[in-house]
């Protein structure tokens, strides 16, 4: 259970916090990598910037992706992991709070697994939040499970 | 089109034929007339020789036969013979001529016959008779060659005149004819001053004739076409200037409607962005104040008494009907932009389809619903479907606290389009503030009696501009609500 890892990419402490206090509510307690823009994020993925030099065999089980980010944004991370053959499989789930017809298109165009819209009422909140960690971590069969 | 006809001048020749048709009729009647009359003369000459004869000459030529006298009857035969004309004379006695003069002919005669008698003792006897033969022929010759001098001269005179005639009318009338008809048919916009003279000497005002009239009417046609074309040449030029001041107008406005396209354009994307970061932007420390308001609760609870609670619970509270309320403003927002694809729809099946949903999603008790069976219109699916919505859970809002609730949908037939209707006989609203009913975040009711943003009217209302119709709204407190909406005007 250790290995696996959740990358959160968020800019907004709050959300942050939130984040990890429902992820930790809801007994998900795998370690959780926080980017907090998307450069930083795909530094982590593929082991440049701050994170050269990490084993980047050792990839997370999870990506929850916000859309708007700094410097890069969450669509644009989606594209660049999706090109890459390395990370290309990730399950990576949208978690934002826009809910624009065209971000949600463009996402699932681009590849994600996953569209979610994080509610302003924190119970519905930190019940998706449960309900992500407990599909994605223990439900779910990713593809580089097998050896 | 002008046709020229060389020096023939058919006007002319036709003038001509008839004068001397006339002319020879003419002058045939008078030359018979003629020689009738001395026909005429010449018969009573002959008989007037005769008579003579019967006076003069009976009593001798008797007595010479009664004396048998035949000498001297002879020499009397031959003095009568020598009157003119006369040709032959005989005296006969019992049908044998006894003396004669003259050559009898017998052709061209005329002939009398005389008895000759003798008184002899108061006794009158016919002694015999006498045939004077006058030969006509000398009066036809004389009639022939008169009637061949008259003919030839008459013949001679018409031609002449005739000749004279043309050459008359050529000069008087069809050379000024033929110089108008040239004049006439060169006549055109570029040369409508020019004055026509006809090549004729110069005659004072007594002798003015038709063609001094011919010259006065053209000129004065020619200066009313004059003026015609002013007033058309103006008339043009303000046509022009008119139709010059269109274009102008035109273009402005086109320039006036490509600056508007732009400027609603550039509204649009901003409204667009503003919607998007609306939606993210606002909702964002929305979260936090309920995330951190529920945090705070569970994490710290025990250090809060119940007031601190109820406190926080009011600012959860506060924060979600926000998140609604931008949820709302931004579907409204949508509404206004989103592209239309009309189709016919079927209004009751969408109905009862919004029925059900509302029953199983919103946990909304059973209200007996009357939809009428056949309600189409043709309108954007989605739209309607919102629009369906929100007038349906606006009346099973509103008629949740009655006894006997009744939801209506149907439609009638007013003036001539179809008018569709949602009733309720819920709790109903005061007419005084039927204006507010369809702004948005416009409330009748406070929003512990009946949840809601006030949004879901305005709503409706914009689904119903966006396809050119509309919808008005009667109701009475206590008694219920009709909301009466149309889509085409």
């Amino acid at each position: 259970m250790q290995d696996k890892i959740i990358l959160l990419v968020e800019d907004n402490p709050d959300d942050e916090t939130l984040t990890l206090r429902a992820l930790s509510k809801s007994k998900i307690l795998n370690k959780i990598v926080v980017a907090r823009d998307g450069a930083e994020a795909l530094d982590y993925l593929f082991g440049t910037g701050i994170h050269t030099g990490r084993d980047i065999a050792i990839q997370p089980q999870l990506i929850l992706l916000d859309l708007k980010l700094p410097k890069i944004d969450g669509l644009e991370v989606l594209k660049r992991l999706r090109a890459d053959p390395r990370t290309a499989l990730l399950p990576v789930t949208i978690l934002t709070t826009s809910n624009e017809e065209r971000d949600i298109v463009t996402s699932y165009q681009l590849g994600v697994n996953s569209y979610v819209r994080k509610p302003v009422d924190s119970d519905s909140f930190i019940e998706a939040v449960r309900q992500l960690g407990l599909y994605w971590m223990v439900l779910n069969t990713p593809p580089n499970s097998g050896h | 089109m002008h046709k020229s006809l060389g020096k023939f001048s058919p006007l002319g020749w036709r003038l001509v034929a008839a004068t001397v048709a006339v002319s020879t009729a003419v002058a045939l009647l008078a030359t018979f007339t003629q020689l009738y009359l001395d026909y005429r003369h010449d018969l009573g000459a002959i008989r007037s020789t005769l008579d003579q004869v019967d006076q003069s000459y009976l009593p001798t030529i008797g007595n010479a036969l009664w004396a048998t006298n035949r000498k001297e009857l002879q020499v009397a035969l031959d003095g009568l013979a020598r009157l003119p004309d006369v040709q032959h004379v005989a005296v006969m006695e019992n049908d044998k001529i006894w003396a004669q003069a003259g050559v009898p002919k017998s052709q061209n005669i005329q002939s009398r016959d005389y008895p000759l008698t003798h008184i002899h003792r108061d006794e009158t006897m016919t002694i015999g008779s006498m045939r004077v033969v006058m030969d006509m022929s000398g009066v036809y010759q004389r009639l022939l060659d008169k009637f061949w001098v008259i003919l030839v001269t008459n013949g001679i005179k018409t031609f002449v005149v005739a000749g004279f005639m043309l050459w008359m009318f050529n000069s008087l009338v069809t050379r000024h004819l033929r110089r108008i008809a040239d004049f006439s048919a060169k006549l055109s916009v570029d040369n409508l001053h020019e004055k026509l003279t006809l090549n004729r000497p110069v005659h004072g005002k007594a002798q003015l004739d038709e063609f001094d009239l011919v010259l006065d009417g053209l000129a004065r046609m020619q200066s009313n076409l004059s003026i015609a074309i002013l007033t058309m040449e103006q008339d043009i030029f303000k046509l022009e200037q008119a139709e010059a001041e269109i274009y102008q107008l035109n273009a402005a406005l086109e320039r006036r409607v490509a600056e508007r396209t732009a400027q609603l354009e550039a509204v649009n994307r901003e409204l667009e962005a503003f919607s998007y970061s609306v939606s993210h932007d606002l909702r964002t420390p929305l979260r936090s104040i309920d995330g951190f308001s529920q945090a705070l609760a569970e994490d710290y609870g025990e250090q809060l008494d119940d007031v601190g609670h109820d406190y926080l619970n009011r600012v959860r509270r506060a924060a979600q009907r926000m998140g609604l309320l931008i949820d709302d403003l931004l579907r409204l927002a949508r509404i206004t932009r989103a592209e239309m694809k009309p189709v016919p729809v079927d209004l009751s099946a969408m109905a009862h389809e919004v029925i059900a949903d509302l029953h199983k999603h919103r946990g909304y008790s059973e209200i007996p619903f009357k939809v009428q069976a056949g309600l189409v219109a043709s309108g954007d699916p989605g739209l309607l479907r919102i629009m369906m919505e929100n007038l349906l859970d606006n009346a099973w809002k509103y008629s949740s606290k009655i006894a006997h609730p009744l939801i209506e949908v149907g439609s009638m037939v007013e003036e001539g389009r179809t008018v569709y209707f949602v009733r309720d006989n819920g709790i109903g609203f005061d007419m005084v503030f039927v204006g507010k009913l369809f702004g948005a975040f416009q409330r009748l009711h406070r929003a512990d009696e009946f949840p809601g943003t006030g949004v879901g009217l305005a709503t409706v209302k914009r689904i119903l501009h966006r396809h050119g119709g509309e919808i008005w709204a009667e109701g009475q407190p206590g008694k219920g609500a009709i909301f009466r909406f149309t889509f085409t005007n």
